[in-house]
């Protein structure tokens, strides 16, 4: 073999590696070798939702409206706290969204108030949030939480809700990776705080 | 053609441009780069926000902000004295009724920015 065949083969040899390389990497196979954080997102509390007209009407307008596929028309209660309960609805692509809402169909869509999806959660968020917040022209025209309530990652084993002078108004443990709990009264509270075993806070909204 | 075919016709005509804008009404939609890409429809913090329109039939204000970034940004719905939302962050949805936010009457959905980065919203709202 010529030096200068050899030329050629180790140029295209390069050209070769260094594509599937980059195929590797832009099609994301690559990050399935990496570890990510083993996390709960909740067990069902029973079996699946039977959907309402209503419901399912939601499920469709979110479907449309957040362009993350379909959903498999499996919604299940992760927990409930008063008049306040926490679904989890499940995508066909194996991802899932999280919805706040009531016991009974008290809303427009049923029993289904405000949902979140989310790229980062559980893998590189510790808290979705589902909580309230309020702004008033009359008062300090300052966001305040008036209801708090969410899903936590595993690491998570308590939530606190914090004053704007940072005393701790409200404490509750993550149950089923669900947290919700009860303001002394509306607009106590400015922030909420995870924390972990450890007691050492590990994220916060707003942030 | 006869008159009255031709009468027809332009009757057809007009009653479709008549219906085709208020198809098309009772969706507010589109993508914005907030803080600077505001849309001066808030009645609060108008400089840094993206609003719909007044209406009393808001069902569903769904947001979606960029995936990339550290942005904060508050989604919800206001009027002249309140907002109410949840803060929403980069790489989340959020989708929320009215009745969820314990608000009535004509309301508009916002989204406003609040701290840190600039970040693309895309609202998708239905009367």
């Amino acid at each position: 073999m010529t030096p200068n065949r050899i030329k050629i083969f180790a140029v295209l040899f390069v050209l070769v590696v260094g594509s599937v390389a980059s195929l590797y990497a832009f099609t994301g196979k690559g990050e399935s070798q990496r570890t990510k954080p083993q996390v709960a997102v909740g067990t069902p509390v029973g079996a699946a939702l039977a959907l309402s007209d209503a419901e399912l009407s939601f499920l469709s307008q979110v479907q449309e409206g957040s362009r993350r596929g379909e959903f498999s028309r499996e919604v299940y209660t992760l927990g409930v706290h008063g008049s306040r309960v926490i679904y989890r609805a499940d995508l066909s692509n194996g991802g899932a969204c999280y919805i706040a809402g009531s016991p009974l169909p008290v809303y427009t869509f049923g029993r289904f108030g405000a949902i979140v999806c989310s790229n980062r959660f559980p893998s590189d968020e510790a808290l979705l949030d589902l909580s309230v917040v309020q702004v008033v022209k009359d008062g300090d025209q300052k966001p305040h939480f008036v209801e708090v309530m969410g899903v936590a990652s595993s690491g998570v084993r308590r939530v606190q809700a914090v004053s704007a002078t940072g005393d701790v108004v409200a404490e509750v443990p993550v149950v089923n990776s669900v947290y919700a709990l009860d303001l002394p009264a509306a607009g106590s509270a400015d922030r909420i705080i995870a924390l972990n075993a450890d007691g050492a806070e590990i994220a916060r909204v707003p942030r | 053609m006869s008159g009255a075919i031709r009468r027809v016709i332009v009757l057809a005509v007009l009653l479709m441009a008549l219906l085709a804008p208020t198809a098309k009404a009772g969706i507010w939609n589109g993508s914005w780069w907030l803080p600077g890409g505001y849309n001066g429809s808030c009645v609060w913090y108008y400089y840094a926000s993206v609003c719909g329109w007044w209406s009393g039939s808001w069902s569903l204000h769904q947001t979606t902000v960029s995936d990339t970034g550290l942005a904060q940004l508050l989604t919800g719905y206001e009027n002249y004295n309140t907002i109410r939302g949840q803060w929403i962050y980069n790489g989340q949805y959020r989708g929320g009724a009215p009745s969820f936010y314990s608000m009535s009457g004509s309301l508009k959905p916002q989204t406003t920015w609040w701290d840190y980065y600039s970040a693309g919203v895309d609202e998708y709202d239905s009367e």
